[in-house]
């Protein structure tokens, strides 16, 4: 008789260290993925956009181009006119200063 | 109860609990990490649209930017030609030659400077080469502006001025000078007569 309360008390620790195993276990895991979420939350504040930023780059490059070469005709063709009205013009100040 | 029972019931009860606590523990650590991939989300979303906005504003910026230097370019091109034009009237007017049609000229200039100056006696100030021409027609130029006022008496000034062409005007007392030399007049032309220039150059239909 007292042998086999002598076995239940340690079948009662051992069903105890179990549990307080578990309990340490189950710790173990609730850290684990707090260590994991914080991983999560730095590589979301370490995420490169350099591909966007690229993108961004140069599709602004080609608008800035596109324009100046749009000015740069517009530059051309005032030259042009400038050029073929050039003796008008001069005559126009010479009357003016001659006054003739 | 048995002790037999007694032993499977103790051992079934901490089973149970030890599936209790894993459970639990599952349970939390999804939570957190379902927590932590949301909130990631957020700030991932929350960066883009930072990088989006900060390359919008660059755009702005550098396309604004390009748009001044298409119109500085637009203005440097006009004023190139519009100094072209100033360039070649200088270099016409300091050609001009000195014949009765250039003796018309310097009689219309001094006419309207006796006007302005408002005094009857004038000094002529020229440069070297009209000096010697001036003289050769002094007499037909006197006798034109006393046309218009008899009391009129003109000098010619001793100096010369470094001029194209035209007339300095100076009352005899050398209170007041009308500068009516090419210089003076293409000066006040460039000035004055800008946009009508620059409508011949540049304007619609021309």
């Amino acid at each position: 008789m007292v042998s086999e309360i002598y076995k239940l008390v340690e079948i009662e620790r051992e069903a105890e260290e179990r549990i307080k195993n578990a309990h340490l276990e189950a710790m173990r895991k609730v850290e684990e993925a707090k260590q994991r979420a914080e991983e999560i939350i730095k590589q979301a504040k370490n995420l490169s956009f350099d591909d966007l930023i690229v993108e961004y780059e140069d599709k602004i490059k080609k608008r800035r181009e596109d324009i100046l070469s749009r000015y740069k005709k517009m530059a051309d063709e005032i030259r042009l006119k400038g050029q073929k009205n050039f003796e008008k013009a001069v005559d126009y100040v010479l009357k003016l200063v001659m006054g003739v | 109860m048995s002790l037999e029972k007694l032993k499977q019931e103790i051992l079934e009860d901490a089973e149970k609990t030890i599936k209790k606590i894993l459970s639990n523990a599952e349970k939390e650590a999804s939570k957190i990490l379902a927590e932590a991939e949301k909130n990631a989300e957020l700030i991932k979303n929350q960066r883009r649209e930072e990088v989006v906005k900060a390359m919008r504003e660059k755009e702005r910026a550098v396309l604004s930017m390009a748009k001044i230097d298409g119109k500085k370019l637009l203005f440097s091109t006009q004023e190139e030609l519009f100094e072209q034009v100033f360039k070649e009237a200088k270099n016409r007017l300091s050609k001009v030659k000195r014949d009765s049609k250039y003796l018309k000229i310097l009689i219309d200039y001094i006419k309207d400077g006796i006007k302005e100056l408002e005094s009857n006696n004038i000094i002529l100030i020229l440069n070297k080469k009209d000096k010697a021409f001036v003289k050769k027609y002094l007499n037909k130029i006197v006798s034109e502006i006393k046309k218009d006022n008899a009391n009129i008496t003109l000098e010619l000034s001793e100096e010369s001025a470094d001029i194209m062409g035209g007339v300095i005007l100076q009352t005899s007392d050398g209170s007041k000078i009308y500068n009516n030399s090419f210089d003076a007049r293409l000066n006040n032309v460039m000035d004055n007569y800008r946009n009508e220039i620059m409508n011949i150059l540049f304007g619609e239909g021309k």
